[in-house]
C-alpha cells in the first residue's frame, strides 16, 4: 500500500520526537537517581563519622572520669557511667550505620574490641579497687583512638570515593543520552533522505517522459510509482498524454482530409505570404501556373508583374476580393482570401478562358444576329409603310393587315434594340453621349408621343413638372427611352380607364422623375425582380402585354450609366410608382425655352 | 430636285430606298458597294454630283466607314448620312459623317436630316 508523502513525514517526525523525548527523560531520571544515591551515601558516611566522633568524646570522658576516681569516687563514678552510656549509645548508632558497609563494620568492630579491652583491663580495675588508673592506661587507650581515627579516615575516603563515583556515573549517563539523541537524529536524517529519494526517482521519470512528449513522442507514458503524490502526478500525466495523443490524431485526420481535398480540387489553390510570394501550390495550381514555385512572386508566376501589386492591394483591404488576370491566352479568375494580420492570403485560381470565350461569342452572336435581323426588318417595315402610303387603294381589312405587320415589326425592333443595349451593357460597352438637357421639354416629347396610345385605353393622364428645374446631363434619346418604358408599362398594365401621373421635381441635388399608375400593383415579393430580365408581371387575363420583358432591365442600366438610380414603390391593389433620379447640373444656365410642361392637368381625350 | 446617292449591299434595301425616297420627291441613284461609290464620284463628270450620300456602314469589301474616310481624305465634302445597325457616334463624327441613321429607317427623321443638310425641301 502506498502512503502519502505527507503522512510519512508526519509519522517520521512523531517517531523522532518520541525517541528524543524518551532518551531525554531516561537520561534526566538516571542523573536524578545518581544524585539521590550519592546524597544518601554521603549522608550515611557523615552520620558514621559523627557517631565515631561521639564515641571518641564519650571515651575521652570515660578516661577523664577515672583520673580522679580515687579521690572523689562518687562523682567520678556518675560521670563514668554517663560517659559509658553515651559511648554505648554512640556505638549502637554507629553499628547500625555500618551495618551495610563491611569495611566500616570491621573498623568499628576493631574500635569496639579495643574499647572493651580497655574497659576490662583499666576501667574495671579502677572501679573495683578505687585505685588510680594504672600507668599503662595510656597504652591501652591508644588502639581505641587509632581505630576511631581509622574509621573517621575511612568515612572521609568513602565520601571522596562516592563523589568520584557519581561524577563518573553522570558522565556515562550524559554520554549515553548524547549517543541516543545523536542516533535518533542520524536515523531521522536517513529517513528523510530516503523519503526524498523515493520521490526523486518518479519525478525524474516524469521529467523524461514530459521531454519525450514535448519532442512529439506522443506514446510517451510514465510508470506510476512513489508516494501518492508522485503517483497521482504520474496518472494525471498519462491521462494528459492520452488526451494529447487523441487530439493530435484527430487533427492529423482533419489535416489529412483537408490535404486530400486541396490536392484533388479542380481549382488552383495557392497560399502566398504578405509580400505576395508563393508558399504552397496544389496540383491544379501547378498545372495553371507551370512557372510557379515556392518563393516566386505571384506576378512572376502569372507573367504579369502588376498582378503582385493588385494582390497586395486586395490583401491590404483585408477583405475577400476578385482579381482578374491573364496568363498568355488564358483568362484567370483569382479569388483572394486574406488570412489577416501579416499572414498573407489564400488564392483560388480558376481558368475562366472558356467562360470568357463564351461571353465573347455571346456578345458577337447578339451583335451579328441583331445586325442580320435588321436588314430584313428594315425591308418588311419599309415596304409595309410603302403599302400604307397607298391605303386609299386598299380595303379596310387589307389596311388592318398591314397595320398588324407594322405593329409586330416595331415590337421586334424594340426587342432587338433592348437586347443589343443589354449585351453592350454586360460587356461594359454601352456608351452614352450626355448633354445638358431640359427635363420638362423631354417629358413633354415623350408624353406627346405616348398620348395617342394612352388615349386609346381611356386613361386620365396628369403631368406635373416643376417649372424651375435645373438641367440634367443626359443623352436625350436615352432619357426618352427610360421614361417611355415607364410610361408604356403604366399604360399597358393599368386596366382601361385608369389614372397615370407623370411628375418631375428637384429633390436635393437631384431631379426625380416619377410615373404613378392606378394599376394592380406589384406583390412585395416581386418588387426586387421587376428590374431583372424577362420578368414580365402577370397583368391579369384581360390584359395582353406586348413588352419584351427587357425594358426595366435596360432602363436600370441606362439610369445607372447616367449616375442615377431607379426604384419602385408599390402595393397590391394600390398601383405602382416608378421613379428615377438623376444628378442635376449645378449652377447651370437658365431653364431652356421656358417650361413646356408646366404643371398641367388635361384629359388625354382632348384635341391638341 | 435633290439628288441622293444610296449605297447598300442589300438589293431589297436599295429598292426600298429608291421607291420610298422617289415618292418623297427625291432623285435617287443606288450602288451596291463602297468601291462603286468612289468610282461613281471619281469617274463620269457628265453625271451630276449627288447632294447627299446615304452610306450603309457595314458592307462587304469597302465598308461605309472606309468610303467616308477615303472621301474626306480626298477633300470631298459631300454631306454623308451613315446608315447602320450600330451606334458608333463618336467614331463617325471624327470621320466627318454629317448624320447618322439606324435601321429600320424612320422616314420622317431621314427626310428631316436630308433637308437639314441640303437646306431645302426635296
Amino acid at each position: 500500500m502506498k502512503a502519502s508523502l505527507a503522512n510519512r513525514l508526519r509519522i517520521g517526525l512523531a517517531v523522532l520526537l518520541v525517541i528524543l523525548g524518551g532518551v531525554t527523560v531516561l537520561g534526566v531520571g538516571r542523573l536524578f537517581q545518581l544524585r539521590r544515591d550519592f546524597e544518601d551515601s554521603t549522608s550515611r558516611a557523615f552520620q558514621l563519622q559523627v557517631a565515631a566522633e561521639r564515641m571518641r568524646s564519650a571515651f575521652v570522658l570515660e578516661q577523664a572520669s577515672l583520673v580522679h576516681f580515687d579521690r572523689e569516687p562518687r562523682p567520678a563514678r556518675i560521670t563514668y557511667n554517663s560517659a559509658a552510656d553515651a559511648s554505648r549509645e554512640a556505638t549502637a548508632a554507629a553499628e547500625q550505620l555500618a551495618a551495610h558497609d563491611p569495611r566500616a563494620a570491621a573498623l568499628l568492630a576493631r574500635r569496639v574490641q579495643a574499647e572493651v579491652a580497655w574497659r576490662r583491663r583499666v576501667a574495671r580495675r579502677v572501679l573495683a579497687h578505687h585505685a588510680p588508673p594504672p600507668s599503662f592506661q595510656r597504652q591501652l587507650a591508644t588502639p581505641v583512638f587509632d581505630a576511631g581515627s581509622a574509621l573517621g579516615l575511612y568515612t572521609l575516603q568513602e565520601r571522596q570515593a562516592l563523589r568520584r563515583q557519581v561524577s563518573s556515573d553522570s558522565r556515562k549517563t550524559l554520554t549515553l543520552v548524547l549517543i541516543g539523541l545523536g542516533s535518533a537524529v542520524v536515523a531521522a536524517a536517513l529517513f528523510f533522505f530516503g523519503l526524498i529519494n523515493s520521490m526523486r526517482e518518479p519525478l525524474a521519470r516524469l521529467v523524461t517522459a514530459a521531454r519525450r512528449l514535448a519532442a512529439r513522442d506522443l506514446g510517451s507514458r510514465v510508470e506510476v510509482s512513489g508516494p501518492i503524490e508522485t503517483a497521482t502526478l504520474g496518472e494525471a500525466f498519462n491521462e494528459m498524454a492520452s488526451e494529447l495523443q487523441g487530439a493530435y490524431r484527430r487533427i492529423e485526420e482533419v489535416r489529412n482530409q483537408l490535404s486530400v481535398t486541396v490536392e484533388s480540387l479542380a481549382d488552383g489553390l495557392v497560399t502566398v505570404d504578405d509580400g505576395g510570394r508563393i508558399l504552397q501550390l496544389n496540383p491544379a495550381a501547378r498545372a495553371l501556373l507551370p512557372e510557379a514555385e515556392s518563393g516566386t512572386a505571384i506576378g512572376e508566376a502569372i507573367g504579369d508583374p502588376q498582378a503582385t501589386e493588385r494582390l497586395m492591394e486586395v490583401i491590404a483591404n483585408r477583405e475577400r476580393g476578385e482579381m482578374p488576370a491573364t496568363k498568355g491566352e488564358r483568362v484567370l479568375s483569382v479569388l483572394v482570401a486574406p488570412l489577416g494580420g501579416e499572414r498573407g492570403a489564400v488564392l483560388s485560381i480558376r481558368d475562366v478562358s472558356e467562360r470568357a470565350r463564351v461571353e465573347k461569342l455571346k456578345d458577337e452572336f447578339v451583335a451579328t444576329a441583331s445586325h442580320e435581323l435588321r436588314s430584313p426588318l428594315t425591308s418588311v417595315k419599309g415596304f409595309a409603310e410603302l403599302l400604307m402610303l397607298q391605303r386609299d387603294q386598299m380595303t379596310d381589312e387589307q389596311v388592318e393587315n398591314v397595320e398588324i405587320i407594322l405593329e409586330g415589326t416595331s415590337h421586334l425592333v424594340q426587342v432587338l434594340n433592348n437586347l443589343l443595349d443589354l449585351a453592350r451593357s454586360d460587356a461594359g460597352r454601352l456608351r452614352i453621349a450626355p448633354e445638358q438637357c431640359d427635363v420638362a421639354a423631354m417629358v413633354d416629347e415623350v408624353v406627346k408621343l405616348m398620348r395617342p396610345r394612352i388615349a386609346a385605353k381611356g386613361h386620365r393622364l396628369q403631368v406635373a413638372v416643376d417649372p424651375d428645374l435645373p438641367h440634367v446631363l443626359v443623352e436625350p434619346a436615352r432619357f426618352r427611352q427610360v421614361l417611355g418604358n415607364l410610361l408604356t408599362n403604366a399604360n399597358d398594365y393599368t386596366p382601361d380607364g385608369g389614372e397615370i401621373e407623370v411628375t418631375a421635381m428637384a429633390v436635393g441635388p437631384e431631379i426625380e422623375v416619377a410615373v404613378r399608375d392606378s394599376g394592380p400593383g406589384i406583390p412585395a415579393d416581386k418588387l426586387e425582380e421587376v428590374f431583372g430580365r424577362f420578368n414580365r408581371l402577370d397583368a391579369g387575363e384581360t390584359q395582353s402585354i406586348t413588352g419584351s420583358g427587357l425594358g426595366l432591365a435596360i432602363s436600370k442600366s441606362l439610369v445607372e450609366l447616367h449616375g442615377g438610380a431607379i426604384g419602385v414603390d408599390s402595393k397590391l391593389g394600390e398601383g405602382s410608382t416608378f421613379r428615377f433620379v438623376l444628378p442635376a447640373v449645378q449652377a447651370g444656365g437658365p431653364n431652356g425655352a421656358g417650361a413646356d410642361g408646366v404643371a398641367a392637368t388635361e384629359s388625354v381625350g382632348d384635341p391638341q | 430636285m435633290t439628288r441622293l446617292l444610296v449605297a447598300d449591299d442589300s438589293e431589297t434595301i436599295r429598292l426600298l430606298l429608291e421607291r420610298r425616297l422617289a415618292i418623297e420627291g427625291y432623285e435617287v441613284e443606288s450602288v451596291c458597294c463602297g468601291q462603286d461609290v468612289l468610282d461613281r464620284l471619281d469617274g463620269d463628270e457628265a453625271k451630276p454630283h449627288p447632294d447627299v450620300i446615304l452610306l450603309d456602314a457595314m458592307m462587304p469589301g469597302k465598308s461605309g466607314l472606309d468610303v467616308l474616310r477615303e472621301l474626306r481624305d480626298h477633300g470631298d465634302t459631300t454631306p454623308v448620312l451613315m446608315v447602320s445597325a450600330h451606334r458608333q457616334l463618336d467614331e463617325l463624327r471624327e470621320l466627318g459623317a454629317d448624320g447618322f441613321m439606324t435601321k429600320p429607317i424612320d422616314w420622317d427623321e431621314l427626310i428631316a436630316k436630308i433637308e437639314e443638310l441640303t437646306g431645302a425641301p426635296a
